[in-house]
């Protein structure tokens, strides 16, 4: 099979993974070699899709011995495979970086044979590319369900990210969708955690000591395939932050792959509510919310036409609303309309005196939206705000953005 | 009396012309360079290029406003604005006459109005890093042109030193003119030559030299996914006036 072939397959297997990020470690290109990473992250090029490719994301081989039902690469489905050398994939990595088309190489696979064997060979790629090209780039590699510790570890040395994906909330959906186990899944990811804290605590004796992993641990949860409510993703996220000390976990709108009869029967993927959870997972990561402020008990889901920050505003009234001139950081940080750079902004500027709505706006803040939350000098912002709710709410839901992302209902039974 | 600066358009030229007219506390009606010598009205100053001036403004200006201020004048300087001069002088005047270190005034419109012509540079280059495109042509030497909106080469060249240094690159802007060029060892600004009229003239499908190109066209394709397509979102991300040079939109 051409390498074109190859690539085609291997890379239409990849495109559900979605994390692209690619930001953050080795800064300096090692001596002799080629490549460095970014801060901020570098996009190269956005897909009709709209979404950044930002790394050459493929798979290594979408052979798999498993038969998820919410993947393509199940056993059971009649597909074209393929399987690339490790040597056809460093080369295509060092070729496409240096063409600057992208940061670097995104890693996963199906099981071909083993978890070890297949995990040996992509850790093989990273080896290479590490040592004998001395690539500098960024470098991703998903670890395999079920792989051994020490193969993990060695991702990890040569990776600036390792990761595994969850897909699946819940240990019930598991069961119900995959021949996978939740164990299986958790111990590569405990592993990179500890081998994370370990090599911390190692450099701060040993400055030389090679990073493990320095852009840390990543997961993803498909969104939709399975009846797991919000909150119930919410509060695994929460955790995965908290008990694993994951960078990011990423959300992926369920696209139906399959006729398989224990998949709802959807027309689109949920992309409003995959919208809505990366809302409120910013929500969680930066602006000091907990779960249950976002999501109450008695609230399963988050609201389709509100953000949740809106949303939890509306809810908080009494809250509100707050002095500009006087509010801490992390107060300004929960009216709608300001994010964390406004907000910024805001301590710094009111230094220098008084500022009008005007100004705000030019801060960045979108005035629309805050003035019904804010007093300056112990007035409302602009006239004749924040005391209709039906006008707060008007003015608080995000009418352009639901035409294109509105969907059905999700499960039809 | 209507006052003209004259400067010849170079940073130290331009650097010289903010020195005279700070200190003469001088609003001109205009700031022209060597290549716009029309017919004017009103008194000409012209400032003539002097480096050790220059350094010295340069220094004195670090010192004075501080090294956020004078790395947003640079950037400003990269401006592709008509009125780019005017508003820097503009910027500098009133900080002299507030406050130096008043850069955290923001909403005053002068500051405001410069930090977002620097803001403007500043994501454009930062959006260039990833959307060059190199070809490689004869004997591993990578060529790329691009046109962006701003000369943002300056600042991107530096990165593309850093990433790429055992290759041997050429970028050339054909808005402006100009081009950077690393042999491996060090950076040289040229004028675009014959490598960049041969990739610029290739054929817009298919059959290129550089087989990499088909295999990164390829590539791109396949990683969308159909049931998601967003035109809108690609364009605003990835705006047409920059889909001339990119190997996948050709
Ligand atoms: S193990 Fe992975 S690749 Fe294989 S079927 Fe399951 S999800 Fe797909």
């Amino acid at each position: 099979m051409d390498l074109e072939k190859k690539l085609a397959i291997l890379g239409a297997a990849a495109r559900y993974d979605v994390s692209c990020a690619s930001s953050g470690s080795r800064l300096a290109t090692p001596k002799g070699g080629i490549g460095n990473g970014a801060f901020p992250g570098i996009c190269h090029s956005w897909a009709d899709d709209g979404r950044c490719i930002s790394l050459l994301k493929v798979l290594f081989t979408n052979v798999c011995i498993h038969d998820c039902a919410y993947c393509v690469n199940r056993r059971s489905n009649d597909l074209p495979r393929a399987a690339f050398t490790v040597d056809e994939l460093c080369n295509l990595t060092i070729e496409f970086y240096r063409r600057n088309y992208i940061e670097g190489l995104f890693l996963s696979s199906g099981v071909m044979r083993s978890s070890d064997y297949t995990m040996e060979r992509m850790v093989l790629v990273a080896k290479k590319l590490r040592t004998e090209h001395l690539f500098g780039g960024y470098l991703h590699l998903k670890a395999i369900p079920g792989a051994g510790r020490g193969l993990v570890r060695q991702a990890g040395l040569y990776a600036d990210r390792v990761s595994v994906n969850i897909e699946l909330p819940t240990e019930r959906s598991l069961r119900l969708l995959t021949d996978k186990k939740k164990d299986d899944i958790i111990a590569p990811m405990g592993e990179i955690k500890s081998a994370i804290v370990e090599n911390r605590d190692e450099r701060k004796h040993l400055r030389s000591a090679p990073r493990f992993a320095p852009a840390g641990q990543s997961t993803q949860l498909i969104i939709g395939a399975t009846p797991e409510n919000d909150r119930q993703i919410l509060t695994l996220s929460d955790a995965l932050y908290r008990r694993f000390s994951l960078r990011r976990v990423y959300y992926s709108a369920f696209v139906p792959v399959s006729g398989d009869p224990r998949l709802p029967a959807i027309a689109t993927p949920p992309l409003l509510r995959e919208h809505r959870l990366y809302q409120a997972d910013w929500l969680l990561r930066f602006y000091g919310f907990a779960v249950g402020e976002i999501l109450g008990e008695r609230q399963p889901f988050l609201d389709e036409e509100l953000d949740p920050k809106s949303a939890w505003a509306l809810r908080n009234l009494h809250l509100f609303p707050i002095e500009l001139m006087t509010a801490p950081y992390e107060l300004l940080l929960r009216v709608p309309g300001i994010g964390v750079t406004s907000a910024r902004r805001i301590v710094v500027a009111r230094r220098h005196g008084f500022l009008s709505a005007e100004d705000l706006a030019k801060l960045g803040v979108v005035m629309k939206r805050a003035r019904h939350f804010l007093t300056i000098g112990g007035r409302m912002a602009l006239p004749g705000s924040g005391r209709h709710l039906h006008l707060m709410r008007r003015d608080l839901v995000t009418r352009d953005l639901l035409a294109p992302l509105r969907q059905l209902p999700l499960f039809s039974s | 009396m209507t006052i003209i600066y004259h400067y010849d358009g170079s940073f130290p030229g331009f650097l010289c012309m903010l020195d005279e007219a700070l200190h003469r506390k001088e609003h001109p009606f205009a700031i022209i360079t060597a290549d716009a010598q029309e017919v004017l009205w009103g008194e000409v100053r012209v400032v003539e290029r002097d480096d050790v001036r220059a350094l010295a403004c340069w220094r004195w200006m670090k010192a004075h406003f501080g090294v956020p201020t004078v790395r947003l004048v640079m950037r400003a300087f990269l401006a592709d604005d008509e009125r780019r001069d005017l508003r820097i002088l503009d910027y500098l005047s009133f900080l002299c006459a507030v406050a130096p270190h008043g850069t955290a005034a923001l909403a005053h419109p002068a500051v405001k109005g410069l930090d977002d012509l620097a803001r403007q540079v500043t994501v454009e280059a930062h959006r260039l890093t990833g959307l060059v495109r190199f070809t490689q042509v004869r004997s591993q030497l990578l060529v790329a042109p691009i046109e962006p909106t701003h000369r943002v080469l300056p600042l991107i060249a530096p990165h593309f030193v850093r990433r790429l240094p055992g290759e041997r690159w050429l970028i050339a802007d054909l808005r402006h003119a100009f081009g950077y060029y690393w042999d491996t060892v060090s950076l040289r600004e040229v004028e675009p030559g014959p490598e960049i009229a041969a990739v610029c003239n290739r054929p817009c499908t298919g059959a290129s030299d550089d087989p990499y190109e088909s295999l990164w066209r390829r590539y791109v394709q396949v990683i969308a996914i159909a049931e998601r397509r967003n035109p809108r979102a690609q364009r605003r991300f990835m705006p047409e006036r920059y889909w001339r040079h990119l190997t996948e939109k050709r």
